[in-house]
């Protein structure tokens, strides 16, 4: 039907057009004429079931539900005669007598809706004897009572057709009616994820979000706009906030990102800002303390507290110490994905132009640094090509090694929400994942042969002629190369190296290939591999080869872990280049930086993450200055890493928390949590967004960048900024993708970058005509196991990764107090088979040791898991499986490989709770 | 390609999983229904959804054996209250203690009330006695057989055939090239639908005929609930063959090649019958073929609201049974969206008739300016209770009198329900009423479904307003909530009433929920649930008023 198509209507005497296709209720909305109504809500598929929103149509014999019936021509509609407003209000009593609580009207649509139509509250009584009564506090974060239901059904929506999540549900019949979890358990037993969105459908009390802080301030609180501090999607969010406390979290609907949707951790976990743990004075390390690779039992007993200028000189005069006594090369620092392209871009300048070295990285090393160097050496932008929203626009989604149910749980949303409409949805994981249960097909392949996989898949390709010609004849180049490598990937050999189905391998690959629409999703489990760079080149070809780029809903998407992990690469904080992957080792562009920072700046790439721990290790590296990143905890073999900490000379440490890592430091300096301050953030999609401060910092703690300047300024390097925003400007005059952007552009809802312009609006779909790199490179590359092959003594893979609830080293979410309720001890997910073969009960605490390390940890029967691996989140610092992870590297983008060693499992004897 | 492959048709996996599980295990346990769950692949919360909905399906593990004591309006004039008030103690004095006999709805044999579903077998004319004999028999673990149903004693209209001749019109109609006169035939005749609502039937064939759509579905509603009717059931007793032709020929008029016959689980009996009367269908090759339609018969999870169409629909494909707003209309949006024509199972046993003889024949039956005839379930307080072949437009009072051998020695009328429970009550001087259509909505009732209940003087009609109400507010689905919240309302108004707790000032706000009910319901059930109690407001106004404080 033609978008333009209007039928003549009359809503209320007045004559009108309307859309045809329309609802009555949307028509008279667009009319100006605002229906009332509670089971009803834009965005959601109408369900008729309050018919509050009832209309009289001529010639019907009874009134008409107005969500429900579309529009016809000639339609006359009467939206507020006699006839329809008794009905309504009589609707309004019967519910109001049903609804056995008393409600405020800024909470509840139905109390307010019955006050402003003017009911006769109370009319009709008593409740029903068997309307459900229930309260269910059960859920850590929501309470529900089934009193104040009116059975709209907007949670069942939400949580089915939104999140995708399928918990909520009707039970019972007639007056017994109610909603139910799963199969009728509580909600806090169900396999509720406790995003939240039943909570911010709901139109009455009946779900609640329990507070989080405190009660709600009334009308003393306030609202700022910000985004969610957690992963890479970057949701759009509102904070309430009261005096200087937050209260609650919600989605902004207008969000292009979120479109109002959050999960758990966005919506409930924003009380660590305010947990007693945050530090609010600078400290000192006491002398004569002593730095082990152990973790200390009481780490504040290191330290003493000190002034801002104390601590800040004896940085200064450390540093300066060392750079005298061993040079540019003694020295590193450490920024953070969780610090705002402001506080990067000034981190790395300080360590570019004080330190004068490039030995300057972050986690992204740990994450996605492979697929952003197999993303450069193909079509040479590290960054996603598409939106992930693009997923409700492809034919066909590929997930690899992703778990975004769990990891990017808005993000999923939309995966599920396409494959559900339509979209055929593939899986390739070594786990079976919860995102399995929308797929159309699950390639379940062994750990550590993606590449042998992704080899197959394009040898499918070649042999069936299944690639685009045209466009590998005019946007690639080596496909000879390529089509003569993946020869001897066949699918039935691909089979027996990857236990997946020749027959799924054929099916994946015919229908990437020619689905008018191909995205393809990636994640840590192509990236945390020793071959993690080819893993990535691989998919890369096959994309290419199939010409499912440049488009709307094709294209490759690597899901970003960090909330700025995008925006911390952009700032240039990684050894290898300046900002916007500008190279330190080109000449062109290291003459740039000098002169913008009138410093004298070295050409030479600096260490990475895993190589400045080594290089501490060795006593090569002397002093190091970490902002927010937890290497203590996030880097593989632990045992390795932390003495590689502990044997620096000096260690500043500047965080929110008394970190792992802060342990090992001799001064620590307290900084601000992401609501105290502002700044921009770039997420997943490449859009620059403004987070914005909502409370003050406690105590003395101050702004990352302000400490940052304080300290160079201290080490003879000036850096005077008004505010965030000029440091961005500094960022936009050096960055040609970031030239068009400036905070006044960046708004409600940011900037997509590139955006050369100030007056570009934005790029969100990249290379519909070339690659940066001109012609997409086709790189071959040859399955290679891993480092460490399980073998008799250590039988078992180790898997690691995160869970719902938690966010990486726990620093935060462990004193977050709903989450870490959910989740608030260690497990190692194990199928049941190995359990029973081991007899060891679920739930009972075991061993697991590897060559590095080992640690004790309660076991979990999860199916999830094949027999003979096991899984890890890496969360917890009372059995922190980094301590077993290996420390071999990717040979080009050096991630380390967390995704694969060897352990063994033994019972731990007698159980100590 | 087999055109089996072509269909949008899927089965209901849910509710046939759950039903064997149930078979298996006596129970629905709610680790059961998760298990079954993951094996479909569906959200545990759809398979409880439906488990919690129908009445068939029992979530906590009941004793043996299952009583259900039929309380709805023929069976309690008959004394099934009573029946039911004692049934513990009769269990408990027949050796079974664990036995919680239960109250349920019409179970289709109103004329030999009261009647008992125990362990899926109907018994009909209890008594305490006899009640204690059944369940003794169980105990025994030689349980009695279920009662005979009565047939329809005269059929010589509805049946066309004589011996042998089952199933004539559609052999002549296979070999047609026309089926477009069956529908002009019917249209001819004025036959209109006898679920209840009375939609001429020419012209909702024809509309299914002429709707766009890949695939069409002819349905046969056989869940016959409606408080008082049973003829439905008796005519799959006395006549399967002619439903199983009617059915096939609507197929061959409107091109369907699936046709579901949606039966009530208590009628295991009357489905056997209609399977029987198949076997006869495939070995005269009306049915089993390539050429002919799939016919099957469908056993439903159970409950008055199945009976309204798109609820039907709603069980049929998978899920609670909720109705769906309409339009859009099943005819152009049924079954899986497909165009679906859904017709009471009376409606398609008259058929073969009509076109035998011609729907000129038909329509020159009636009285009164009635037009044809149709099957009509006398029971109440009348000396022959039993399905008989009534005309269009005869006298109600004639009816009682001449058909059913009038009311017992010593009992007079006081009121009689021409349709069934939704169709409220009228007074013994409205007697002679014609039986049709229009009359009896002038009169605030409705023809409904052929169940004239007979009342006789000294029954009180707010007992009897509230039995019904009760009947609603057990039988809501609870989707919208005129109907979830105002059925409930109004039975509880009633009971207080009964009780002497109920006030006069109150009236006005139950009528105002009567009225958003009839206004504002999804469906029949909401629509229809106030007309006992407005009957009893406007015609037995005293029954209620002295009860009021």
């Amino acid at each position: 039907m033609p978008e333009s198509e209007t039928i003549p209507i009359t809503i209320d005497g007045e004559k009108t057009a309307s859309a045809a296709g329309a609802s009555i209720w949307e028509a008279a909305r667009s009319e100006g004429v605002e229906i009332p109504r509670l089971c009803h809500q834009p965005g959601m598929e109408p369900v008729g079931v309050c018919r509050v929103c009832v209309v009289e149509v001529e010639g019907a014999r009874s009134l008409v539900p107005s969500c429900q019936r579309r529009v016809e021509a000639g339609m006359v509609i009467q939206t507020r005669n006699e006839r329809v407003t008794r009905a309504q209000r009589t609707l309004l009593d019967m519910l109001m007598a049903e609804h056995g609580v008393e409600s405020d009207p800024e909470n509840c649509e139905l109390t307010a809706l019955a006050k402003r139509m003017k009911t006769r509250n109370g009319a009709i009584a008593p409740p029903s004897e068997d309307a459900p009564r229930r309260l269910d506090s059960s859920s850590s974060v929501i309470q529900v009572n089934h009193a104040a239901c009116i059975l709209c059904d907007r949670c069942i929506r939400a949580c089915a057709d939104v999140q995708g999540n399928n918990v909520i549900g009707r039970g019972g019949k007639g007056a017994g009616a109610r909603i139910v979890f799963d199969a009728d358990a509580p909600m806090g037993e169900s396999s509720c994820v406790s995003c939240g969105e039943c909570v911010a459908a709901c139109p009455t009390e009946a779900l609640t979000n329990k507070s989080i802080t405190t009660e709600s301030g009334g009308s003393e609180s306030r609202e700022v706009r910000s985004v969610c501090p957690y992963c890479g999607v970057g949701c759009g969010i509102a904070y309430q906030v009261a005096e200087n406390t937050l209260l609650s979290v919600r989605g902004d609907e207008s969000s292009p990102v979120n479109r109002g949707r959050l999960c758990v951790k966005g919506r409930y976990g924003f009380d660590y800002a305010h947990h007693p743990d945050r530090l609010t004075t600078p400290l000192i390390r006491r002398e004569g303390a002593p730095k082990a690779k152990e973790l200390p039992q009481n780490p504040l007993s290191l330290f003493r507290k000190a002034s801002w200028d104390e601590a800040l000189d004896l940085a200064a005069h450390s540093f300066r110490k060392i750079h005298l006594a061993g040079g540019p090369s003694s020295l590193a620092g450490f920024g953070s994905a969780k610090c705002s392209n402001e506080d990067n871009y000034l981190f790395q300048k300080f360590i570019r132009a004080v330190f004068g070295t490039n030995n300057v990285d972050h986690c992204t090393r740990l994450c996605h640094a492979s697929s952003v160097a197999a993303l450069s050496e193909t079509i040479g932008s590290g960054a996603s090509t598409n939106p992930f929203a693009d997923a409700l626009k492809a034919d066909f989604i590929l997930v690899a090694g992703s778990n975004p149910t769990e990891n990017h749980p808005v993000a999923a949303t939309f995966i599920k929400q396409a494959a559900g409409a339509g979209a055929t949805l593939a899986v390739m994981d070594p786990r079976r994942i919860d995102l399995v249960d929308h797929a159309d097909i699950f390639a379940q392949f062994r750990p550590g042969t993606d590449a042998a996989l992704f080899n197959g898949l394009l040898q499918v390709v070649m042999e069936e002629k299944l690639f685009d010609p045209d466009f590998v004849e005019t946007r690639t180049e080596g496909f000879e190369a390529l089509a003569e490598n993946v020869k001897p990937y066949a699918p039935r050999n691909v089979s027996r190296l990857t236990g997946v189905p020749a027959k799924t391998i054929r099916k994946l690959a015919r229908l990437y290939a020619q689905s008018e629409r191909s995205m393809a999703f990636w994640g840590m489990g192509l990236s945390q591999h020793t071959h993690g760079t080819d893993n990535c080149r691989a998919l890369i070809a096959l994309c290419l080869v199939c010409g499912q780029i440049g488009r709307e809903g094709t294209g490759l998407h690597p899901l970003r872990g960090q909330n700025n992990v995008q925006g911390a690469s952009d700032a240039g904080l990684i050894p290898m280049s300046y900002t916007g992957y500008q190279a330190v080792s080109s000449p062109r562009h290291r003459e740039k930086f000098e002169k913008a920072w009138g410093r004298e700046l070295s050409g030479e790439p600096g260490l990475t993450v895993v190589e400045i721990i080594d290089a501490a290790w060795r006593g090569d590296i002397k002093g190091m200055y970490i902002m927010g990143e937890n290497p203590a905890m996030s880097d593989p073999n632990l045992n390795h890493a932390r003495g590689g900490l502990a044997n620096l000379e000096f260690l500043a440490v500047q965080d929110i928390f008394l970190t792992e890592t802060a342990c090992f430091a001799d001064v620590v300096l307290p900084s601000t949590a992401f609501p105290e301050k502002t700044g921009s953030f770039t997420n997943t999609d490449r859009r620059v967004q403004l987070g914005r401060r909502a409370v003050d910092p406690p105590g003395e703690a101050r702004e990352d960048w302000r400490i940052v300047a304080e300290l160079s300024e201290r080490m003879g390097y000036a850096m005077r900024y008004e505010s965030e925003a000029r440091i961005f400007d500094e960022i936009a005059s050096l960055t040609p993708p970031l030239a068009g952007i400036s905070h006044d552009r960046l708004g409600e809802h940011g900037v997509v970058w590139p955006c050369p312009e100030p007056d570009h609006p934005g790029t969100e779909i990249l290379f519909g005509e070339s690659f940066p790199s001109g012609r997409g490179k086709l790189v071959p590359v040859q399955y290679a196991p891993a480092k460490e092959l399980p073998d008799d003594d250590y039988p078992f893979v180790l898997n690691t990764g995160r869970n719902l609830y938690h966010w990486h080293t726990g620093a935060i979410t462990r004193r977050a107090r709903a989450l870490n309720a959910a989740e608030p001890d260690p497990y190692v997910e194990m199928s049941p088979e190995d359990l029973k073969r081991l007899r060891i009960r679920n739930n009972s605490r075991i061993r697991v040791e590897s060559r590095r390390g080992e640690i004790v940890l309660a076991a979990r029967a999860s199916a999830r898991v094949q027999p003979g691996q096991v899984f890890i989140p890496f969360h917890y610092v009372e059995a922190a499986v980094n301590l077993l992870t290996i420390d071999e590297l990717d040979p080009d983008a050096k991630i380390p490989e967390f995704k694969f060693c060897a352990v063994r499992i033994k019972r731990a004897g007698r159980q100590r709770r | 390609m087999p055109w089996s492959a072509l269909t949008t048709y899927r089965p209901p996996r849910k509710i046939q999983a759950l039903a064997a599980h149930q078979e298996k295990e006596g129970y629905l346990s709610k680790e059961a229904i998760s298990t079954i769950s993951r094996r479909l692949g569906v959200p545990a919360y759809e398979t409880f959804g439906v488990a919690s909905f129908f009445p068939r399906f029992h979530l906590e593990k009941p004793a043996k054996p299952r009583v259900r004591i039929c309380r709805d309006i023929s069976c309690r004039l008959a004394g099934g209250e009573a029946l039911l008030k004692n049934a513990g103690k009769i269990a408990r004095t027949a050796g079974i203690k664990t036995i919680r006999p239960q109250g349920c709805s019409c179970l289709g044999r109103c004329d030999k009330g009261p009647a008992a579903e125990i362990e899926g077998r109907i018994h009909s004319s209890l008594t305490e006695g006899k009640l204690r004999a059944i369940i003794e028999s169980w105990r025994e673990g030689k349980p009695k057989p279920a009662s005979r149903a009565q047939k329809i004693k005269n059929t010589t209209r509805l049946n066309p055939y004589r011996k042998n001749g089952a199933f004539g019109v559609l052999r002549v109609l296979m070999k047609s090239e026309k089926p477009e006169s069956v529908i002009e035939t019917l249209k001819e005749s004025g036959l209109r639908g006898m679920g209840g609502a009375g939609f001429p039937v020419g012209r909702k064939w024809e509309f299914v005929l002429n709707a766009p759509g890949e695939e069409k579905f002819v349905i046969c509603n056989a869940d016959e609930s409606e408080p008082g009717t049973f003829k439905d059931r008796a005519v799959m007793d006395s006549h399967p063959e002619l439903l199983i032709e009617g059915v096939l020929i609507a197929c061959r008029a409107i091109g369907a090649r699936r046709a579901i016959i949606y039966i009530r689980h208590e009628y295991n009996m009357q489905a056997k019958a209609l399977e029987r009367a198949m076997a006869r269908a495939r070995k005269a090759r009306l049915l089993g073929t390539n050429e002919t339609p799939r016919l099957e018969i469908f056993i439903s999870p159970g409950g008055y609201i199945c009976g309204e169409e798109t609820a039907l629909l709603e069980v049929l494909e998978d899920r609670r049974a909720q109705p769906r707003d309409k339009p859009p209309f099943p005819g152009s949006e049924g079954l899986f969206g497909m165009p679906t024509l859904i017709n009471n199972a009376e409606t398609f046993a008259l058929v073969p008739a009509i076109l035998r003889k011609g729907g000129r024949w038909f329509s020159s039956f009636g009285r009164n300016n009635g037009s044809g005839f149709k099957l009509l379930g006398v029971s109440g307080a009348v000396r022959r209770p039993g399905v008989y072949e009534v005309e269009f437009g005869t006298p109600v009072r004639e009816i009682i009198e001449d058909v059913a051998g009038g009311l017992p020695a010593g009992a007079r009328l006081k009121a009689f329900s021409p349709g069934g429970a939704s169709s409220g009550f009228l007074p013994a001087r409205l007697g002679d009423i014609p039986y049709d259509f229009t009359p009896l909505e002038e009169a605030g009732s409705m023809l409904g479904s052929g169940a004239l209940i007979v009342i006789p003087e000294g029954v009180d009609m707010a007992s009897l307003a509230h039995n019904a109400a009760r009947f609603f507010r057990g039988e809501s689905c609870g989707k919208c909530v005129p109907c979830r919240i105002g059925a409930d309302k109004i039975a509880a108004f009633l009971e207080r009433a009964l009780r002497g707790d109920a006030r006069a000032s109150e009236l006005p706000a139950i009528g105002e929920i009567c009225d958003a009910m009839k206004e504002t319901s999804i469906c029949g059930l909401g629509q229809a649930a106030p007309i006992p109690y407005l009957s009893l407001l406007r015609y037995f106004r005293s029954d209620i008023e002295a009860k009021l404080k």
